[in-house]
């Protein structure tokens, strides 16, 4: 099954971005598809360094897209509206926009939202 | 054949800002030949009215409905035990939404190819 996954929450601030995370690579190991992730609203904020001292146990996105190939894409606009630079942007994440997210959800069998 | 697509809303925004980026994406999918329609539920009720000492103030609100009207984004659906449970009627509303009962949620729901929440 192809999935289409949206991340909306900071991963600093709620447990909804571990949780896509988790649900990826469960989804991953059983034979499904991830088409794309989109990061909107503050979960753009895992596209970029956490603030310190929330660094333990968040989720190894750059690990996801960089070792198992999965697409991770954050909305350029929900990232300048919160002072975020693509300059600064973490390894494996691509600076996109809401065209994007509608073209996975276009192609997928699931769209799936964590907040 | 278009595809369906409902954005349900169950929460007020925690900002002007994510209302803001949600108007963006209903829009979005709108411009995509996508039908799209909203469903306001439980706290997303509020939106229909501005609720007083919330983060999002009642000029964002009425532009968000506004906009919804300017783009032929219809019909906006709220379910009417959520608006009952928080003391105003339709009537009371600024803009009347088409009306769901709860019982009828599940089979109303399963019309749509995507469920879209905040």
């Amino acid at each position: 099954m192809k999935y289409a996954i949206q991340v909306n929450k900071a991963p600093f601030d709620s447990m909804g971005s571990m949780t896509a995370w988790r649900f990826i690579k469960a989804a991953r190991d059983s034979g499904h598809e991830i088409l794309r992730v989109f990061f909107y609203h503050a979960g753009v904020e895992n596209a970029f360094a956490s603030p310190s001292g929330f660094e333990q146990d968040l989720p190894d996105w750059s690990s996801l897209a960089l070792n198992e190939g999965v697409e991770l894409v954050y909305c350029m606009t929900a990232a300048e509206r919160r002072g975020k630079s693509s300059d600064a942007q973490l390894g494996g994440f691509k600076a996109g926009g809401l065209g994007l997210w509608v073209d996975a959800c276009l192609r997928a069998d699931r769209v799936i939202v964590f907040g | 054949m278009t595809k369906t697509c409902l954005f349900l809303i169950n929460k007020m925004p925690e900002s002007e800002l994510i209302l803001t980026e949600t108007l963006d994406a209903l829009l979005t999918f709108s411009a995509f030949d996508l039908k799209v329609s909203v469903l306001l539920l439980d706290d997303g009720v509020y939106l229909l009215r501005a609720s007083a000492g919330h983060a999002t103030d009642e000029h964002g609100l009425s532009r968000f409905m506004a906009t919804l009207d300017f783009y032929g984004i219809e019909p906006v659906w709220a379910e009417r035990e959520s608006l009952e449970s928080r003391g105003f009627a339709p009537p009371d509303a600024t803009r009347r939404p088409r009306l769901l009962d709860r019982r009828e949620l599940p089979a109303w729901l399963r019309q749509y190819a995507m469920v879209l929440g905040l």
